[in-house]
């Protein structure tokens, strides 16, 4: 009997793990799949442009006809259509293995694209349930396909590349980037304003160029990363910038780091107007003279003041370019007078409030020299 | 078999059933209806079944070492108490059913998106009538070990969350236009606290008696638990992200960045689907542990295969439904309240009427 009852537990867990390895049929192992680093966009004549940068695990020894860079550590793929699911059709009848979107580092949009397609890709994005959600999204205003050569030669990643420059810029405090998810929340919301890095070549490698400026579901302007200091300070927290400031007849380098940033909204008589109080933290890094610089507390003063001025500046004109030159609250106003009155938000048309807003921008500079440095009591032998 | 369990040992069954899948869906379901306010109709409704879960507790230990089947024989009779424990099977097969169901389709969705659902289910089954063979001392022991794991990771990761996530996407706290969603909320939340009527399948010792504060407590821990879930979720997604998406814990995990680790989601679903099995294990145990009780003349390992087989006809069923999910919350509503309130209120005042008698 034993025997027995022994001999049907084997046959059950026999036939049980046959039933359970069924389930295995179509395992595809992570090498059985073309690992894509980055997406890229374009839009030219009518048609979509996709391309696809692979991850080449298999170090080149197959060659994809329809693929360049064979040998290299990234290839890339190219396909086109009329729409996007076209395209991407296009793209899989050329791989030979399924591509993995799980690891897309960087999502490359060119503008024209981005006019036109912008919201569609980024839901599309959304609803796939594979596609990595941490991918950093950015603007471009160069072919794609020159992104993908000029790094395929130096046989780097384009889509690591540009996710950890904007990664060293954002912990430097200079720039700032946002996930794809950030970025569709902004665009679930009422109104949308929002800021996309845009990538540009300088010298042959991917630099940061600017911004382009989203308004609603397209782009309807682009800052130039020069120009766009003021909305550094205003977007992000731990911003630090160098300045150079004349004084008698040196010319003073100033490492000028935002302390704390402090945005009051108020709302009177149907009127909406901000107090943005600034503290900064400023270091005298260097002169371009020879030193003595007697750097005493009256040369401290007038130095404050006029490092004050250019960043109030600064600061106001950020603001007025996004008032009066693109009509887009993209320094997210917005949520600073949701917080306060929400109530008075809901029942508001932000686009053409925020237009109609007034601002009073306050900076306070701490002016000191470094740890390291002394141009106060420094005297020459 | 010994049954009995501590008191650390209680707080985790509670703590893993009532997690075990609230902790997926919730935020999204808190931000529908309630929005960036949804931290007061939790706490409410923590405190609501809090009380529910103190009236358990001390019915068990008016009737130490014995199960909710056996006293309730002495308090109603012996028809009704059977009428009841039939009761309580269906509506443990109908739990279990759907909470299979659930598991299966994470799992297909997360880890095995081309397996079939069957050889899913089948796996599961096979896996939960094993362990709930074993009997509530050892499944007790087992929750006390998961139950830690899946607290620290879950509140690690909350944690991450809520330092990485935007304030401007969970602020305000207040909003007096969502204060009409709350009723909406508090009845999507009674799904959310179903699960403490298992504690009627457990008998308590003298070791439980300090049960019932510590069950209050309990429910209440549980509250804050999931008012830090869906705040850190809100703070990662923002509010309309949340509510277009249907595991938005799980996406807003994905999106959390941690030292190290690049998948965070799969690091939290390998200790979260530990709870995720909990809920299903003690789900299994009480229809296991009544109908014993019922049957008290069929051998243990028989019912639980009967019953094996009985989940896992009607889960392939149940597959069919379009929207499970919408059939079992118009029902589980009604059957939570029934088996977490009237029920055991019922019997607590008529043992209580007896006993002054």
């Amino acid at each position: 009997m034993i025997k027995f009852n022994k001999t049907l537990l084997i046959l059950a867990v026999a036939l049980l793990l046959s039933v359970f390895v069924s389930g295995c049929g179509d395992f595809k192992d992570i090498n059985e799949k073309r690992i894509v680093t980055a997406v890229a966009l374009d839009k030219k004549d009518n048609e979509i442009y996709l391309y696809v940068e692979i991850a080449n695990i298999e170090g080149g020894n197959k060659s994809e006809s329809k693929s360049t860079g064979a040998g290299k550590k990234y290839i890339y793929v190219k396909s086109h259509g009329k729409t996007i699911p076209e395209a991407r059709e296009a793209l899989d009848r050329q791989l030979d293995k399924q591509p993995y979107l799980s690891a897309v580092r960087t999502l490359v949009l060119t503008e024209d694209f981005a006019k036109e397609y912008l919201v569609e890709y980024l839901f599309r994005l959304r609803a796939d349930e594979l596609y990595r959600k941490k991918t950093i999204t950015v603007i471009t205003k160069e072919d794609p396909k020159k992104l993908l050569e000029i790094s395929n030669e130096k046989d780097v990643s384009v889509g690591f590349s540009i996710e950890e420059m904007l990664k060293t810029l954002e912990d430097a405090g200079e720039s700032f980037s946002r996930t794809t998810s950030r970025v569709l929340e902004n665009l679930s919301d009422r109104y949308t304003g929002i800021l996309l890095p845009c990538i540009g070549l300088h010298d042959k490698e991917n630099s940061l160029i600017g911004y382009s400026v989203v308004n609603g579901t397209t782009i309807n302007g682009f800052i130039p990363v020069e120009e766009s200091k003021g909305m550094i300070f205003i977007k992000t927290d731990k911003s630090k910038f160098y300045y150079i400031v004349p004084y008698k007849d040196n010319k003073f380098t100033i490492e000028v780091s935002l302390k704390k940033r402090k945005i009051k909204p108020s709302y009177e008589r149907g009127k909406i107007s901000f107090d943005m109080k600034y503290d900064f933290d400023a270091k005298l890094m260097y002169g371009d003279k020879k030193t003595p610089y007697n750097f005493d507390d009256a040369s401290n003063a007038e130095v404050t003041e006029i490092l004050t001025k250019t960043l109030e500046h600064e600061l106001l004109n950020a603001v007025e370019q996004a008032q009066k030159v693109f009509d887009c609250d993209y320094l997210q106003f917005d949520d600073e007078f949701r917080l306060k009155f929400p109530v008075e938000f809901e029942k508001m048309d932000w686009q053409n409030e925020f237009l109609k807003a007034s601002f009073n921008i306050d900076a306070k500079v701490k002016l000191s020299g470094t740890w390291m440095m002394d141009y106060e009591t420094y005297e020459r032998r | 078999m010994e049954n009995s369990i501590t008191n650390r040992q209680m707080f985790f069954i509670i703590f893993l059933i009532l997690t075990t899948y609230t902790t997926i869906d919730l935020p999204k379901v808190m931000a529908q209806t309630a929005g960036r306010s949804s931290w007061i109709p939790i706490i409410i409704a923590s405190i609501i079944f809090g009380v529910s879960a103190v009236i358990i507790t001390k019915l068990n230990n008016m009737f130490l070492g014995k199960v909710f089947f056996e006293y309730s024989q002495k308090v109603v009779g012996k028809f009704f108490a059977y009428v009841i424990a039939s009761y309580f099977i269906l509506y443990f097969i109908f739990t279990g059913v759907y909470l299979k169901l659930k598991l299966v389709n994470l799992l297909t969705s997360n880890f095995l998106p081309k397996t079939p659902k069957f050889v899913c289910l089948l796996f599961g089954i096979a896996l939960f009538a094993y362990v709930a063979n074993k009997g509530i001392t050892n499944i007790a022991r087992l929750f006390e070990i998961y139950g830690v794991s899946f607290l620290i990771v879950t509140v690690g990761i909350c944690v991450l969350m809520l330092v990485q996530g935007t304030k401007y996407n969970i602020l305000p706290f207040f909003h007096t236009s969502e204060i009409k969603g709350y009723a909406k909320t508090m009845k999507d939340l009674i799904t959310a606290y179903g699960g403490v009527e298992v504690l009627l399948i457990i008998p308590f010792t003298a070791k439980n008696k300090k049960a019932p504060k510590i069950a209050f407590f309990t429910l209440l821990f549980i509250g804050f638990l999931y008012v830090l879930i869906v705040e850190s979720t809100i703070s990662i997604l923002g509010i309309n992200n949340t509510i277009l998406l249907n595991d938005s814990f799980i996406e807003a995990i994905k999106i959390t960045e941690a030292p190290v680790i690049e998948r965070l989601d799969i690091f939290y679903l390998t200790f979260g689907l530990a709870s995720l099995f909990s809920g299903m294990i003690i789900v299994y145990a009480a229809v296991v542990e009544f109908a014993c009780r019922i049957f008290s003349k069929v051998k243990r390992y028989i019912i639980v295969i009967a019953i094996s087989l009985i989940f896992f006809i009607l889960c392939v069923f149940a597959l069919k439904i379009k929207d499970m999910e919408k059939v079992y919350k118009s029902f589980a509503i009604y059957l939570i309240l029934i088996s977490n309130f009237l029920i055991p209120i019922t019997i607590i005042i008529l043992a209580k009427v007896k006993k002054r008698a």
